[in-house]
């Protein structure tokens, strides 16, 4: 099963999205990034498209409730 | 110009609840001993460094009304008000609401899904607001402050129920020195902080000194004001042209505060 998920705020800078991918990574669950739309200036916030692909429903939930902590939106 | 700083007298000060491992309502704070550290704090800010003190008037149901830093996060005129995570304290709103509002204040209120504590997870550095999260405060108010301030808000995870508000771990000072304690982050924090921070600005503290709550410190001009810490920690800030003001705050320890949560720069 897949789903795709958005990430938005300073997720460069802060390494938010590698940290993301990271922590379910770790889980041995499959996701990676999709699209990344950095912002032109310092102050603009980028925005990021990655999918989680899981083998069961028990890890889509987990890899879910990781990327929701650090900020990740179902769309 | 002098630093404008929002106080609120520990008249009702005490260890009510636990929302932190500090807490615990079978070590209750001396409230005499309270009153006397809290006065000893004004007084190093108001007459040793010349601090413009600003006084909330307490209240009986809100004992931790007294940690002033978790009312709003500033911007210029505006106050940024918190959305408290813990029941206990969200009855705090209202009154730092009101007294922003009375005080000529421009008021901005999160949704009320969102969880954030004010300057006790936010701190500008360097052209930037880093802003801690997980324990108390949701990372969806950085985007919300990030695009209501327009300004780079740099998101730190926070991985020590110990330090639960950034503020405890994370201490701007003047010209974009950086007191803090690495293992309270998770090591993307630490790359962060490491990338953004030049390491002849970084005064790491050790365990030992971040469990005095010695990043829970007070900047003003080149002072800095802390709870009681080591000598190693006061020789650091001097080596760095920093003046060190120590000051007991044991009783504050109780409820997991120190300096900085007792102070809101307004």
């Amino acid at each position: 099963m897949k789903k795709e998920m958005k990430l938005k705020g300073h997720i460069i800078d802060s390494l938010t999205l590698s940290k993301l991918l990271d922590e379910i990574c770790n889980h041995e669950i499959l996701c990676y990034a999709i699209e990344i739309k950095v912002g032109r200036r310092r102050e603009d916030v980028s925005e990021a498209i990655f999918a989680i692909e899981a083998e069961t429903p028990e890890e889509m939930e987990l890899a879910v409730k990781i990327a929701k902590k650090h900020g990740a939106m179902e769309f | 110009m002098s630093e404008k700083i929002l106080m609120c007298p520990p008249e009702y000060y005490g260890i009510a609840y636990e929302i932190n491992p500090w807490m615990n309502v079978e070590i209750q704070a001396d409230h005499e001993l309270a009153a006397m550290q809290w006065e000893n704090l004004y007084d190093i800010l108001k007459n040793k460094l010349n601090a413009d003190i600003n006084l909330i008037k307490p209240r009986p149901e809100v004992p931790d009304l007294v940690f002033t830093a978790n009312a709003a996060v500033m911007s210029g005129n505006r106050a940024i008000l918190s959305r408290f995570k813990y029941p206990q304290r969200q009855a705090e709103e209202k009154y730092f609401e009101e007294w922003f509002r009375r005080n000529g204040y421009e008021v901005v209120t999160l949704m009320k899904d969102m969880s954030f504590e004010g300057a006790g997870d936010a701190l500008y550095l360097g052209g930037s607001l880093y802003a801690g999260y997980v324990p108390r405060t949701g990372i969806s108010s950085h985007l919300y402050i990030a695009e209501l301030l327009e300004i780079s808000v740099i998101s730190l995870e926070l991985t020590s129920q110990r330090f639960y508000h950034l503020d405890t771990c994370f201490c701007p000072l003047k010209n974009d020195y950086l007191i803090y304690y690495p293992d309270a982050f998770d090591s993307y924090a630490n790359k962060v902080i490491e990338y953004n921070v030049p390491p002849e600005k970084r005064i790491i503290v050790n365990d030992e000194e971040a469990s005095y709550f010695t990043c829970n410190a007070v900047n003003i001009g080149d002072a800095v004001v802390t709870n009681l810490t080591t000598k190693r920690f006061s020789k650091l800030l001097r080596e760095n042209g920093f003046r060190h003001f120590q000051t007991d705050l044991s009783e504050f320890m109780k409820a997991g505060g120190a300096a900085k949560c007792l102070t809101l720069k307004i």
